[in-house]
């Protein structure tokens, strides 16, 4: 029952959050929104058994992440914040009309699910983050090694691409 | 005991509005908070099956998409500061040289 409260109260902040990330005429107003969603998608792994996904959630998307892009709406001195949408064209009705027909057609698989019952948890079997950790660093030790070489190579891409820019500005 | 695809309807709404703000908004920033907005859909969504199968390897997927997403964001602030650097405003319509 509190479970039921819980999903509901925060998939209601999620989707207000989206609209508003999406709607918001003020790109501050967008971000802090995003900065909500962030939070109530951590409350979601909660409930799903994933405590350190949740932890990480924090961290990285509503800590690190927003962080940057707080950074860059400060750096980037924007005298027309108020964003509009695209005019619109035929092209982006037939797109938007596509992404609804997507939609409706993910929402036909997911009906689909609906009498599957979730299988009774085993003791401490899901979001103990020792079974994470165990998993992680032994069948997918590599994918973790090439996750840490994936973030290098980004951190140097961002510092190169960064670097150009000041310099071109000299 | 929420059933799935509860879990599952909310990821699509979360992506379909997601989608909805890479279609339709001009601003780059907005635009990537969108792509934001929907890697976390689809992490939901993992996240649900992961716990309807009480399989692990999905939270490992997870984990792993939010280390390619913060990759992602890095480069593309850079790459959003060398546009704003280049043009002064972050409107995508602007970035059209590579139409041919």
């Amino acid at each position: 029952m509190i479970t039921a409260i819980v999903f509901y109260a925060l998939g209601l902040i999620i989707v207000i959050g989206a609209l508003t990330v999406v709607l918001a005429r003020h790109l501050v107003s967008s971000f802090l929104a995003l900065v909500v969603t962030m939070f109530s998608v951590g409350g979601l792994y909660i409930l799903l058994q994933a405590p350190f996904l949740a932890a990480v959630q924090l961290i990285v998307y509503a800590g690190a992440v927003m962080v940057m892009f707080l950074f860059i709406i400060m750096l980037l001195d924007l005298r027309e914040s108020r964003a509009k949408l695209l005019p619109v064209s035929p092209l982006r009705i037939i797109s938007a009309v596509l992404a609804g027909l997507l939609s409706f057609l993910l929402a036909f698989v997911a009906r689909d699910l609906s009498g599957v019952e979730p299988v009774a948890a085993g003791e401490g079997f899901l979001g103990s983050v020792t079974h994470f950790g165990a998993l992680l660093f032994n069948q997918y030790y590599y994918l973790f090694e090439l996750a840490g070489i994936l973030l290098t190579a980004a951190l140097v891409g961002a510092v190169i691409l960064s670097g150009r820019a000041a310099k071109e500005e000299a | 005991m929420i059933l799935t695809n509860h879990y599952l309807i909310l990821s699509i709404i979360l992506f379909t509005i997601g989608s909805a703000g890479v279609l339709l908004r001009r601003n780059l920033l907005v635009v990537l908070m969108s792509l934001e907005l929907m890697l976390n859909a689809v992490n939901i969504s993992l996240a649900a099956f992961s716990h309807l199968h009480q399989n692990m390897a999905g939270q490992v997927l997870i984990f792993f998409s939010m280390v390619v997403a913060a990759a992602e964001v890095a480069l593309g602030l850079a790459i959003v500061i060398l546009l704003f650097r280049q043009r002064r405003e972050l409107n995508i319509e602007l970035f059209t040289s590579l139409k041919g």
